[in-house]
């Protein structure tokens, strides 16, 4: 992917790995990188302190959908009401997860529930596996993941209880103040060009990429960032300042 | 060649030495290799052991329990959601138990149910219901009710070593519970073997047995091995850390073993040591491990610090260095002792003479080479042999005597025998003359025999007749020989030397050849005698020498040294004949080469060879050079009209007032015909040739008297000095050459100098003439014609043809031009000859052309009308080309008229074939009335220079006058040339002028222009115009 995106803009692509999240977008708003591989989450949060940010395309996920939606999950045989449940452990992602903090509260939102309800904890362990699995080991009452991820383990008696609203998925965003508008054009361009269900080039050049990378992208207009950028408005402060 | 022999034995036993001791080293390697090998073995036997047993507590107490062997048993038969409550309920109670058991190294427990599909995984829940025993050889089995523990397998996860127990429901086989070890315990297990501390082990596991079995998301977890891309290990911590130095220093070591690819396709062991310093060895052990197919399907690589490996090699070496050291010091006492022997040996082997040894019997006990190659009989033929009857003989002819024996029985007898006149027979059968030497052999004091030398001196004896036969010879050559010793002194002469110089034998004997020293050649000479005879071992020439009564005699004298095969001179011998006739002979042929028989001066060869040698004394000696090359003029008049022997006594008389004329040193040499040349050599002042010049030309043009004849002989003379003229001969002649015709072209009897404007002019009309020998092959000359205008009609008369010449490089080129290099040349002939024959085939063209040009003029020099062959050239060449010759007028130079008679035949010859005859440029000549009166002219033509004034200058308007009024009264028709104006033409015609020629009627045209003037009558119109 490097050498594509390398021979679209016309200058050397490099690519530079961080442990979490909050350095990532640090080191975005420092004009430290140019462009970034985020979750809508992420994203959100960089575009409500960074005008500068812009999307220049979003993954599709290997069901040829741009978006995706998180679940709560809870083991088959468990009867619970959670309205009204008490004394509930939820286990989420990761802090800067979609399916973590964000969509967990819509979904509990729907049963009238805040992640702060004082009947209510909550921990984070660490991947969506872990989260299911936890749920079926019996350490979680409840966990916020991805709805793929449920799916996949269903065959341990894992039970979806509610999904959330979709969320725009993984994207490439430019930096404005790094790269000219005619160099973020041609990125864009790039990435959207590649088709490889319909084409066979596109999928010749793309099945090297990642699992999350290699079913095409589809263009900013045709993701769904609004949904996601109202919903970071309900968070709470800490989650941007703490990883 | 022996030393060397000696010394590769004593190599020899030292690389056997060190073979033996590395051979012993490489075993002691191996049984520590082989105690490694042993040891990894049984700590992995007993770690698995070891692991099995607690499996099988586990087993026991866990999983072999009614509530999971009934969970089974329901799984079977479940549906989908039934088998997710399932096996949610075993993940989440045997979840526990799969962290203790990965705490213990333990990296797989999987549930698989009887019909042989994975039920749980617990390292990877998202795979299941896999067929794996189909993959599993070992799950098969232990689903068919047996127990199979620490075999080798892969899985869809983890290669690794693999237990696996039956679970059974009432008696009936409803599934099994499947471990894998990791190799991180194997691992460990080998890290507590004794010496193992500090090793590096790795898992190879081969890339297409796993990879036939596992999950495709679980390849990430391996990468490709060191030493071959056919097998993976699994990526650990140590990969991002690094391993340390010395184990990658390894893999490369490995990888360098040619062995390497094949031991790991054939599944076999590969043990290795390497040493990368001398206490820095390391065991690579690669160990195969087969799996439950009794394949090859992993390696264990352990690479092991060889401690005592050092102490090994260091002892080995000690031992290497003191048995290296015992065997040079028995080989130098060895050595030492067969030097003796050999250097006896050897002063016999290289004597020049013959030595065999006997014992008091007579059989020979020794024989040396040499006496072999005398003989020529093997060593192992003569020792043992009696010589006295093997090969000695008492001359040539006469067999031994049986009983006596003289080389024997002399030195038995305790006396030395010598003899220079025996003989002995060689094996080929030839008797040869040996010179003997017998003394007695002394062993502890006791005579056991004799020492004979001997020496084969038959060519000596030979030499020595042949060296009297010699002598004879020498004394009866015709040629004189001396022989002299090195420092001179005469050793011998023979007859004819006598003969030669009149001294006997017994005079010259002792004496040096100084006595035969005539004092012609000086010191220097003698010198570079001697000098070529060290040089060159010998010398050969004339000298002059004095015979003993007195007499100087010429020889031809051949010297050459006699030196040793080591370049000693030892004597000279000199050989020498008189040569006195032949050099009277050389002298006559001489004179008559180089001399002049006329004059008896030196003749060209002569001069040529003289100057050569006065050019080189000039240069060594920086003085100057002067040559007068002489040319009488007028000469060949003298020969064509007195004839040969008149010219003859003129050429002697010349010769001799110029001998006088010069210094007796200065060289005067006839080149030929008249030429002469006067070398002057040495001359004091700048203008000595100058005045040798003149004083030759004053000379020279004293009257001779010849049989009544008065003669009146000047000459011309060049002048070129060297070296302001030129370097060498050819040049300098070439130049005097070119002055001399300067001089004759000045009015001859007079010299000129050589300039380099005279060699430029040279140069010039030399290549004018090449040009104009090119220009008659190339056709480049052309005719351009002028019309003859009747001043009373207006009519064209004729046409004068001009010659003209197109020169590639200079243009179009009038006669003044290159006649006179042409008649130089001898092109002129040619020039002529072209002339006529276009001017008339002109004439031809416009005549078929209906046109009437009248007559055609051509130009005729004096060369050609006093050529002998002129009417040939003339009147044959218009002939040939079919035009009449009344069509033609020759038009003659008036000067030229001088050298032909006027009542030469020649003109009546041409006027009766009809041609027309006009004297051209009349009025600058000498022609005298009387002559015109006589000569058969038809035309007058005034020069233009009379025409060209005629307006302002009187004297040339009487002088026009006179010559129309002599026209009329000679009957001769009068032209005039070069009329331009229209005034000089109204002057003519009012004079009664005959014909007119000029460019107011038209300048010379090419052909091609003449046409339309003769059709349109242009002139009547000039005519009409001036008369009005």
């Amino acid at each position: 992917m490097l050498g594509y995106l390398q021979e679209a803009v016309g200058r050397p692509v490099e690519l530079i790995d961080f442990e979490d999240y909050s350095d990532l977008l640090e080191a975005f708003r420092n004009d430290q990188i140019d462009l970034a591989y985020l979750g809508p989450l992420p994203y959100a949060l960089l575009a409500k302190s960074d005008h500068d940010v812009e999307p220049l395309a979003c993954f599709r996920e290997a069901d040829g959908l741009s978006s995706y939606t998180c679940s709560l999950v809870v083991m088959g045989g468990r009867q619970l009401d959670l309205a009204h449940a008490q004394g509930l452990h939820i286990g989420l992602t990761q802090p800067f997860s979609t399916c973590g903090y964000l969509a967990v509260s819509q979904m509990l939102a729907s049963s009238g529930r805040r992640l702060d309800d004082p009947g209510i904890r909550f921990s984070y362990a660490g991947s969506h596996t872990e989260a299911a699995l936890g749920v079926v080991r019996g350490e979680y009452d409840l966990a916020g993941i991805k709805t793929s991820i449920a799916e996949r383990y269903r065959h341990l008696d894992l039970r979806i209880l509610t999904v959330s609203p979709p969320f725009p998925g993984f994207g490439v965003y430019a930096n404005r103040r790094q790269l000219s508008a005619d160099e973020i054009e041609r990125l864009r361009e790039a990435l959207l060009r590649l088709e490889p269900v319909t084409s066979e080039a596109g999928w010749e050049q793309m099945k090297g990429w990642g699992h999350s990378l290699r079913n095409g992208a589809e263009a900013p207009s045709n993701c769904d960032y609004q949904g996601v950028l109202d919903a970071v408005e309900s968070l709470p402060v800490w989650l941007e300042a703490t990883p | 060649m022996r030393g060397m022999r000696f010394s590769l034995v004593v190599s020899g036993l030292v690389i056997l030495l060190a073979l033996l001791l590395l051979a012993n080293y490489g075993r002691e390697v191996q049984t520590r290799q082989y105690f490694i090998e042993s040891s990894q073995e049984a700590a992995i036997a007993s770690r698995l052991s070891s692991y099995q047993r607690m499996l099988e507590v586990l087993y026991d107490n866990l999983f072999d329990r009614k509530e999971v062997t009934a969970a089974l048993a329901l799984a079977q038969q479940a549906d989908a959601q039934g088998q997710a409550r399932l096996r949610g309920r075993l993940y989440r109670e045997f979840y526990s138990t799969f962290s203790q058991l990965q705490s213990n190294d333990f990296r797989e427990l999987q549930f698989v149910l009887a019909d042989g599909r994975s039920f749980l995984r617990f390292n990877r829940p998202d795979l299941y219901a896999d067929p794996i025993s189909l993959q599993r050889p070992l799950l098969k089995r232990v689903l068919q009710g047996e127990v199979h523990n620490g075999v080798l397998e892969n899985g869809r996860v983890y290669p690794g070593f693999r237990f696996a127990f039956p679970l059974r429901h009432q008696g009936v086989v409803v599934g099994a519970v499947d471990f894998c070890l990791s190799f991180k315990a194997i691992k460990q297990a080998l890290n507590t073997v004794e010496d193992h501390a500090g090793s590096d082990i790795q898992f190879l596991v081969r890339k297409d047995l796993y990879q036939a079995v596992s999950h495709p998301s679980s390849h990430a977890l391996f990468r490709e091995s060191e030493i071959s891309p056919d097998f993976i290990v699994e990526q650990e911590a140590v990969d991002r850390d690094g391993r340390p130095d010395s184990v990658a220093w390894l893999y490369e070591r490995l990888l360098e073993d040619t062995q390497l690819p094949q031991v790991l396709s054939e599944g076999r062991r590969l043990n290795r040591v390497f040493c990368r310093g001398l206490g820095d060895c390391y065991a690579s052990i690669l160990r195969p491990v087969r799996d439950s197919l009794d394949r090859t399907s992993a390696y264990i690589l352990t690479s092991i610090p060889m401690r005592d490996v050092e102490y090994l090699r260091r002892s080995h070496l000690s031992a290497f260095i003191v048995g290296t050291l015992l065997i040079l010091l028995a080989a130098v006492a060895v050595r030492r002792w067969l030097d003796s022997n050999r250097r006896l040996r050897t002063i016999s082997d290289h004597m020049a003479e013959g030595m065999y040894v006997m014992d008091e019997m007579g059989k020979i006990i020794y024989v040396n080479p040499m006496a072999c190659e005398i003989l020529r009989y093997d060593e192992d033929v003569l020792i043992g042999a009696e010589a006295h009857t093997l090969f000695h003989t008492h001359s040539e002819r006469q067999p031994p005597l049986s009983q006596f024996c003289p080389i024997r029985l002399r030195a038995l007898s305790g006396e030395i025998y010598r003899s220079t006149d025996e003989h002995f027979r060689r094996s080929d059968g030839v008797t040869i003359r040996v010179s003997v030497v017998s003394s007695p052999f002394w062993s502890d004091d006791t005579l056991t025999g004799s020492v004979v030398l001997f020496r084969d001196i038959t060519a000596e004896y030979e030499d020595k007749a042949r060296l009297q036969r010699s002598d004879v010879a020498f004394s009866s050559l015709a040629e004189a020989v001396m022989v002299t010793g090195p420092n001179g002194e005469i050793q011998a002469v023979n007859r004819a030397f006598t003969q030669i110089t009149g001294y006997s034998e017994t005079e010259v004997i002792g004496q040096t050849p100084r006595l035969l020293k005539s004092g012609r050649h000086d010191q220097a000479f003698y010198e570079q005698l001697w000098q070529s005879i060290s040089r060159d071992g010998g010398w050969e020439g004339e000298v002059w020498n004095r015979r003993k009564s007195g007499e100087v005699y010429p020889e031809h004298l051949r010297i050459a040294a006699v030196s040793r095969p080591d370049g000693v001179i030892t004597g000279y011998v000199a050989t020498f004949s008189d040569i006195t006739e032949k050099l009277r002979q050389e002298q006559v042929l001489r004179k008559l080469a180089y001399h002049d028989p006329l004059t008896g001066l030196h003749n060209r060869a002569a001069f040529l060879e003289m100057f050569d040698h006065a050019l080189g004394h000039a240069e060594r000696c920086r003085r100057r050079l002067a040559l007068l090359y002489l040319d009488l003029d007028r000469f060949k008049k003298i020969n064509d009209t007195l004839g040969h022997v008149i010219g003859d006594r003129v050429l002697e008389t010349s010769a001799r007032r110029l001998r006088d004329a010069v210094r007796s040193d200065d060289e005067v040499a006839r080149l030929g015909g008249d030429e002469f040349i006067i070398m002057l050599e040495d001359f004091a002042h700048e203008d000595s040739p100058a005045r040798v010049a003149r004083k030759v030309i004053s000379l020279l043009s004293q009257p001779v008297v010849i049989e009544h004849h008065t003669l009146h002989v000047t000459t011309s003379i060049g002048i070129a000095i060297y070296p302001d003229d030129g370097f060498d001969v050819t040049q300098l002649l070439k130049n005097a050459d070119s002055a001399m015709y300067m001089a004759k072209r000045e009015g001859r009897n007079g010299f000129q100098y050589f300039t380099q404007a005279m060699a430029k002019r040279e140069e010039d009309r030399f290549s004018l003439e090449i040009d104009l020998h090119n220009a008659l092959l190339d056709e480049d000359f052309l005719l351009h014609y002028q019309p003859k205008v009747d001043l009373r009609t207006g009519r064209v008369t004729g046409l004068e043809a001009l010659l003209r010449w197109q020169h590639p490089q200079r243009g179009l080129l009038n006669p003044s031009e290159f006649l006179a290099v042409a008649h130089e040349g001898g092109v002129m002939r040619d020039i002529t000859h072209w002339v006529i024959t276009e001017s008339c085939r002109q004439l031809q063209e416009w005549l078929d052309a209906g046109l009437e040009p009248g007559r055609i003029a051509i130009n005729i020099d004096s060369h050609t009308f006093n050529s002998a062959d002129a009417y040939d050239q003339i009147g044959r060449t218009v002939e040939v080309s079919g035009i009449s010759p009344n069509r033609v007028e020759l038009e003659i130079p008036e000067s030229g008229l001088l050298e032909k008679s006027f009542d030469d035949e020649f003109w009546k010859l041409l006027v009766d074939m009809g041609f027309e005859l006009s004297i051209d440029d009349f009025g600058i000549g000498e022609s005298s009335l009387l002559r015109l009166k006589h000569l058969p002219v038809t035309t007058l033509k005034i020069d233009k220079s009379f025409i060209r004034d005629i307006e302002s200058d009187e004297g040339d308007r009487a002088i026009i006058r006179t010559v129309v009024a002599m026209g009329q009264s000679l009957g001769v028709r009068v032209l005039a040339e070069g009329v331009e104006q229209a005034s000089q033409l109204a002057f003519l015609c009012q004079i009664g002028c005959d014909e007119a020629q000029g460019y107011l009627f038209s300048k010379p045209r090419p052909a091609e222009q003449i046409a339309p003037l003769l059709r349109e009558h242009a002139f009547r119109k000039t005519l009409d115009n001036v008369r009005s």
